[in-house]
């Protein structure tokens, strides 16, 4: 176990969904709800859930791209939630993120070197040759075809323009990188080709992912750790391959029997969830899950489980886990 | 088993400023009644034009240019790609159904759920709105969609997603259609409520008997759902086959290495394996073999030899020259 | 529901207030006065002692907020006061026997107006780039360019000066409706044409017109059923505003073919500085088009099931 680079204690973010009267708080939504969890140096967390579950939102809160409601985040030795103005922008360049479009979050009418060279232009790094000199170094690593550089984004595949993402988040040398969905609009054979540059990067660079994803085969192979979310709660964490082979939460089994492998010959499943997914404005009482869940009893629809150890690293929201 | 439907040599082409795409090259396979036809492939492999030619619901600039595609009804079999406007529509959501990928933008949001199902009752069953209604209320249940009766009223934007393609579902199954192809339908859900349609769709598909052509990107819905898989790549079918067949001894390059980018559930390695450069450009139309630059069992003879969908294997074509000349050496 | 209807009323009024400060004060910026010349053609300059003595009358001696507080008193108990220029008669009697020219000129452009823009947008859109659709574009950019009351003066000088086929003004009998109906329609056939067939050509394209051909219907049926009703729905947008701006009347069309209109009165009342027609008639017409714009809110939501006025749980 490394050192840790990242710690969020019961971590809070409300969105307002009403206005309230005269200006009042009216409604809110809670999409993320009490989440605690921890980042090591130069290792991966996963984080997993369907849509609404939270885990783009944490991503965001976590950077402070939303403010959170509460709770606190901290990173390297720093109290994040608690710096403000300047203090904290000279922290900004250690935390950075990937996206899910790679063609939305870039700027279209900037060329490529530009938009690889932004960061190094904000923060005043070095000169412009210099700048220039790293820019170029960047896209070699993202392995960028040489005149890539100077073209312009809608000239590229979405494979190629997730690269440009990547060498634009790694150019002031970020300790932590925020993957939000980086591989889902990509197919399947460029996919590999982004999840390994990944790997490669976070082996060289010793750098610390936050890894988002609502596809679970992806995430354990980036993933030493993995956390799932359900409504805005952690509901289990323990390491990927635990989750994946002994999930203990009876949402974390859902989700793995309702992936599809690419494999006829073994037994189709039959899976007993039922319902929607849920929403967040019509929050169901105690355990978030349990109008969903095969093991439902009369306690979860009144107390909320917390997470508990019950394994060596393994933790979940469960009354019967 | 009877043979439902037997397009070949399909082809469909859009007519751009910068020339011609060639989405659809020389398609052809067979169904059988009651089969499960699993269509898979990459973004722009020409999956869901196949299945929008086939319903001849492709817009200008795209055209169908060649092929035949013929459909046995009830009492004769008609060529899909030349029938008449009228004599298609007889068909169409009546005979054949489609299903949609993207549930929200699939249904008339301004007319209600229960309009919506009814409609093709009223239109090829010529039922009254009383008893479409009431067939409506049933299909709703079958599909899942709880109180439906009191649900007919609603709108789509009053639904969840899932919900949606539920009713997508329903309307498609309303006429007990002989085939249903259904084109990315949970690409847009989530993988809990994915499960729910893929696991609706089979017991549909037992319960009536219908056939089925599913166009997916995803191989672990193939695996879970099809009976065979034709696997498509810059407009051609590369390989085609039963399932099983396919997916324990792939013979086509593009097959085995997407089959081996996929991450698991059940290994972890340490790199995966990719298929190096980027899909092809459909408006040039190679001599050779589509895949030629990104394979790595190429031979000189692959960039000028196109090669045909020919059997290799009992129920099982490729079209690969190399694999076809290694079984050739091993017989 | 009740809650939207008080707020919008509540706006309208601070907007009715802001609107007449603003007229107010910017008529009385206006150089000259409602009693500095008399009588139509033959300019007479009045003596200065009568001009004190109207002014006095009138109470336009008074300071100006006084007078503002004079007309809001008044105004509360729609008391809009004697027109300067029409002897005897009141704005308002004024306004009430004119207003039905300008709602009959305003309504019967509307008609023609939808006739010929819905036909030409919808045809355009449904056979896009023949030459129907090219007719329907060629209208449209001359409706766009030609000046109405340009038109107005060709038309009247084609078909009446010269061909004598139709008076050349009044209102009295139908043939003289067909002149100033056409000159008053080029804007609103300009917009209801590009309107309806720009959202026709929206929904044409749409994944839902799309499943209704999968389901096996005629393409008159999906057009009827699925096309027009989504396509012409926001049509109620625009008509709303666009009738509230056309029952107020036109000066020029009004004043060409001499129809004893608002329009004509309202401009004309500008330039001889009737200031209790000014006043009257900008509140009433700032009433009318805010009035329209929450009652064309209002019907959208019954036509469009998706729309709320306030946001739903």
């Amino acid at each position: 176990m490394s050192e840790q680079l990242l710690e969020t204690i019961d971590l809070v973010k409300r969105f307002p969904i009403k206005r309230g009267f005269l200006g009042r708080p009216g409604a809110t939504i809670t999409a993320v709800d009490r989440v605690s969890l921890t980042i090591g140096q130069g290792e991966t967390l996963g984080l997993v859930g369907e849509s609404g579950c939270g885990k783009s939102t944490l991503g965001l809160t976590l950077m402070r791209l939303y403010e959170p409601t509460s709770g606190r985040v901290l990173f390297a030795g720093h109290d994040l939630t608690a710096l403000k103005g300047e203090q904290f922008q000279r922290l900004r360049p250690q935390l950075q993120m990937i996206f899910q479009d790679p063609f939305a979050s870039v700027d279209p009418r900037l060329t490529v070197e530009q938009i690889i060279r932004e960061p190094l232009d904000i923060h005043q790094v070095g000169s412009m040759a210099d700048r220039r000199k790293q820019v170029r170094h960047l896209a070699d690593l993202v392995r960028l075809p040489t005149n890539a550089l100077r073209r312009y984004p809608s000239e590229f595949s979405g494979g190629q323009q997730q690269r440009i993402g990547i060498a634009r988040a790694l150019a002031l040398r970020p300790k932590l990188l925020i993957c939000d969905e980086p591989v889902s609009s990509l197919d399947v054979s460029v996919q590999a080709q982004i999840l390994n540059l990944l790997r490669d990067l976070q082996d060289e660079f010793q750098l610390s992912y936050l890894f988002i994803s609502h596809n679970i085969a992806v995430t354990a192979f980036m993933s030493r750790q993995i956390g799932v979310m359900y409504l805005g709660r952690l509901v289990e964490l323990g390491p990927a391959k635990a989750i994946v082979t002994e999930p203990r939460h009876p949402y974390t089994q859902a989700l793995l029997r309702a992936v599809p492998e690419p494999d006829p010959a073994r037994p189709k499943r039959l899976r007993e969830m039922t319902g929607d997914v849920p929403s967040l404005i019509a929050r169901p009482t105690g355990c978030p899950f349990h109008p969903r869940c095969p093991l439902a009893q009369a306690i979860c629809t009144v107390e909320e489980p917390q997470l508990r150890t019950i394994a060596p690293d393994h933790q979940a929201a469960c009354h019967f886990a | 088993m009877k043979t439902l439907l037997d397009v070949t040599h399909l082809t469909t082409q859009f007519q751009v400023d910068e020339g011609i795409i060639h989405a659809v090259d020389q398609v052809s396979f067979a169904i059988q009644e009651g089969e499960v036809l699993g269509i898979v492939g990459e973004s722009g492999c020409g999956k869901s034009v196949t299945a929008l030619s086939l319903m001849r619901l492709i817009a200008e600039p795209g055209r169908i240019v060649a092929g035949t595609a013929q459909f046995a009804t009830d009492n004769k079999v008609v060529d899909l790609l030349t029938l008449s406007q009228s004599a298609l529509a007889q068909i169409r959501g009546n005979e054949i159904a489609m299903i949609f990928q993207d549930p929200m933008t699939s249904l008339n949001p301004v007319l209600t759920i229960g309009y919506q199902v009814a409609e093709p009752l009223k239109l090829h069953r010529g039922l009254s709105d009383r008893a479409a209604r009431e067939q409506a209320i049933q299909l709703l249940e079958r599909v899942g969609i709880p109180d439906a009766a009191n649900r007919l009223g609603d709108y789509p934007h009053q639904f969840s997603g899932g919900m949606r393609q539920r009713v997508m579902i329903a309307v498609a199954l309303s006429c007990r259609p002989k085939l249903i192809i259904a084109d990315e339908p949970t690409t847009a859900l989530d993988v809990t409520i994915q499960a729910q349609i893929i696991d609706l769709l089979r017991e549909l598909r037992d319960e009536f008997g219908t056939a089925l052509i599913i166009i997916t990107h995803d191989l672990g819905i193939i695996a879970e759902i099809a009976d065979t898989v034709a696997v498509m790549y810059a407009g051609r079918i590369v390989e085609m086959g039963k399932v099983r067949e396919i997916f324990a001894r792939p013979q086509h390059p593009y097959t085995a290495a997407l089959l081996a980018a996929i991450p698991r559930l059940t290994h972890w390695p340490e790199r995966l394996s990719t298929i190096e450069g980027a899909p092809p450009n459909l408006l040039a139309e190679p001599p050779g073999c589509p895949f030629e630059p990104r394979c790595n069992r190429r031979i000189p003879a692959c960039r000028t030899t196109s090669p045909p969908l020919e059997p290799i294997f009992p129920e099982h074509q490729v079209a690969c020259i190399v694999a076809q000349a290694e079984r050739a050496a091993h017989v | 529901m009740t809650r939207y209807i008080v707020t919008r009323i509540v706006g309208l009024l601070g907007v009715l207030l802001a609107v007449s400060a603003i007229t107010f004060f910017l008529m009385h910026s206006i150089p000259g006065g409602p009693f500095d010349v008399m009588g139509g053609d033959k300019a007479v300059q009045i003596p200065d002692d009568v001009k004190q003595q109207l002014l006095k009358l009138y109470g336009l001696d008074k300071p100006l907020w006084e007078q503002y507080l004079l007309f809001l008193r008044n105004a509360l108990r729609l008391d809009f006061g004697y027109s300067f220029s029409s002897s005897g008669r009141t704005v308002l009697q004024i306004i009430a026997a004119q207003w039905p020219y300008s709602i009959q000129l305003g309504l019967l452009t509307l008609a023609f107006s939808l006739l010929v823009g819905l036909f030409l947008g919808i045809t355009g859109a449904v056979k896009r780039n023949t030459w129907i659709d090219n007719l329907g574009t060629g209208v449209s950019i001359f409706c766009m360019v030609m000046p109405s009351f340009v038109l107005a003066v060709l038309l009247q000088f084609v078909f009446a000066v010269k061909l004598h086929w139709v008076p050349t003004g009044g209102w009295e009998s139908p043939r003289q409706w067909i002149l100033p109906v056409i000159a008053n329609s080029l804007g609103p056939i300009l917009t209801l044409h590009r309107y309806t067939r720009g959202s026709i050509l929206d929904v044409l394209d749409a994944n839902y017109v799309r499943t209704a051909r999968a389901k096996g219907m005629s393409e008159l049926r999906v057009l009827t059923v699925h096309v027009f009703r989504n396509a012409l729905m926001p049509l109620v947008t625009v008509a709303g505003p666009m009738i509230a701006h056309l029952v107020v009347g036109s000066f020029f069309i009004e004043s060409i073919f001499r129809i004893p209109g608002v329009g004509f009165y309202w401009v004309n009342a500008i330039s001889k500085r009737d200031y209790p027609m000014i006043m009257a008639s900008t509140v009433i017409w700032t009433a009318l088009i805010s009035l329209t714009y929450m009652l064309t809110d209002i019907v959208y939501t019954w036509v469009d099931p998706r729309i709320r006025l306030v946001k739903e749980q």
